[in-house]
C-alpha cells in the first residue's frame, strides 16, 4: 500500500545473490525498525505496469526506487494492492534472526585502485 | 483524559431469523460457513491489541507511516465485534495512512480485505478468481451488506473453506 505521500518504498534486486538480497533487506528495512526480517515478496516491473502503476529510481541509497501513480481512492489502492500480491513471489527467510556481515559478492563494480 | 467511546452492542444473531437486509446477508455468511464460533471475541481482539501496541507511533514502518490512532483502534475493534462469530478471524495488519486494515486470505486469487480508519469508513477491495470488487462503505455498527456478501462469496468458495480449516 502506499504511503501518505502516496509511494511505496521498494529495493531493485535485479542481479543481486540471494545473500546480497538478504544483506540489502536487512540493513535498509529491517534495521532500522529494529525487527527480524521474515520475508521479502519481488514483484516485476511489468506486473507494475499492467495495473498502471510505475517504477522511478531514485537510488538514494544505492536500488531504492518508489512504486508512484497509485489513485487516490483508498478502495483503489487497495484492489491494485491484491493484485500486485497475487502476482508476487514470496520468499521466507529461514533465519530471520540471524545477522552476517556483508556479503563477499557485491555486484557493484569498484573503480581499480592504482598503486604507485 | 482520554475517554473510550460507548460501542454499540450488537446482540447474539439468530440464524435464520433476520428481517433487515444486513441480518440477511450476515445469514448468508453463517450458511457459507456452518459450524461452531471460530475463536471468541478476545482472541479477536488480542491480534489488534498486538498491531496497535507496534503501530501507534509515528513512521512505525520505518518510513513516513502514520500511527494509527486510538479512535481507529475502537473503530477497527467495533467492526471485529460486528462480524458473525462464524467468519474466521481476519490476519490483522496496518496502512501506511493510519487505518487498520482486516484480511480474510484463501489464495493468491481468493482474498478480501477491509481497512477502516477514524473517520469509520470502511474501504474494502477482494479478488474472487477473475472477478474484483472494491469499494468504501460507512460503518455504523452493523456489518454493511456488500461486505457481508463478499465474505459469504469468500467461504462459498470450496478453497476458502479448506484454507480456514
Amino acid at each position: 500500500m502506499p504511503d501518505p505521500r502516496k509511494t511505496t518504498s521498494v529495493y531493485r534486486i535485479r542481479g543481486l545473490s540471494a545473500d546480497a538480497i538478504w544483506w540489502l533487506g536487512r540493513k535498509r528495512v529491517a534495521a532500522p525498525q529494529r525487527k527480524p526480517l521474515y520475508a521479502y515478496a519481488g514483484v516485476q516491473p511489468a506486473d507494475l505496469t499492467r495495473v498502471g502503476l510505475a517504477l522511478t529510481c531514485d537510488d538514494r541509497p544505492r536500488r531504492h526506487a518508489e512504486i508512484v501513480n497509485w489513485p487516490d481512492e483508498k478502495p483503489r489502492q487497495k484492489i491494485l494492492a491484491l493484485q500486485l500480491a497475487g502476482v508476487a513471489v514470496l520468499h521466507a527467510n529461514k533465519h530471520p534472526h540471524f545477522t552476517s556481515s556483508r556479503p563477499a559478492l557485491w555486484p557493484w563494480p569498484r573503480a581499480d585502485r592504482r598503486t604507485r | 483524559m482520554a475517554v473510550a467511546p460507548v460501542l454499540p452492542f450488537l446482540p447474539a444473531h439468530a440464524r435464520g431469523a433476520a428481517l433487515s437486509q444486513e441480518g440477511k446477508s450476515i445469514d448468508a455468511v453463517n450458511a457459507a460457513f456452518p459450524g461452531a464460533p471460530s475463536i471468541s471475541l478476545s482472541g479477536r481482539y488480542m491480534a489488534l491489541d498486538t498491531l496497535w501496541e507496534e503501530a501507534s507511533r509515528p513512521g512505525w514502518d520505518g518510513y513516513s507511516a502514520r500511527p494509527v490512532s486510538g479512535l481507529t483502534y475502537w473503530k477497527a475493534k467495533a467492526f471485529l465485534a460486528a462480524l458473525p462469530s462464524t467468519v474466521p478471524p481476519p490476519g490483522v495488519g496496518a496502512d501506511p495512512d493510519g487505518e487498520v486494515a482486516f484480511e480474510w486470505y484463501a489464495a493468491p486469487d481468493l482474498v478480501f480485505t477491509v481497512s477502516i480508519g477514524s473517520s469509520g469508513v470502511l474501504s474494502y477491495a477482494g479478488l474472487f478468481g477473475r472477478n474484483k470488487i472494491y469499494g468504501s462503505e460507512q460503518f455504523l455498527g452493523e456489518l454493511p451488506k456488500p461486505i457481508a456478501e463478499s465474505l459469504s462469496r469468500l467461504y462459498s468458495d470450496p478453497r476458502a473453506a479448506r484454507a480456514a480449516r
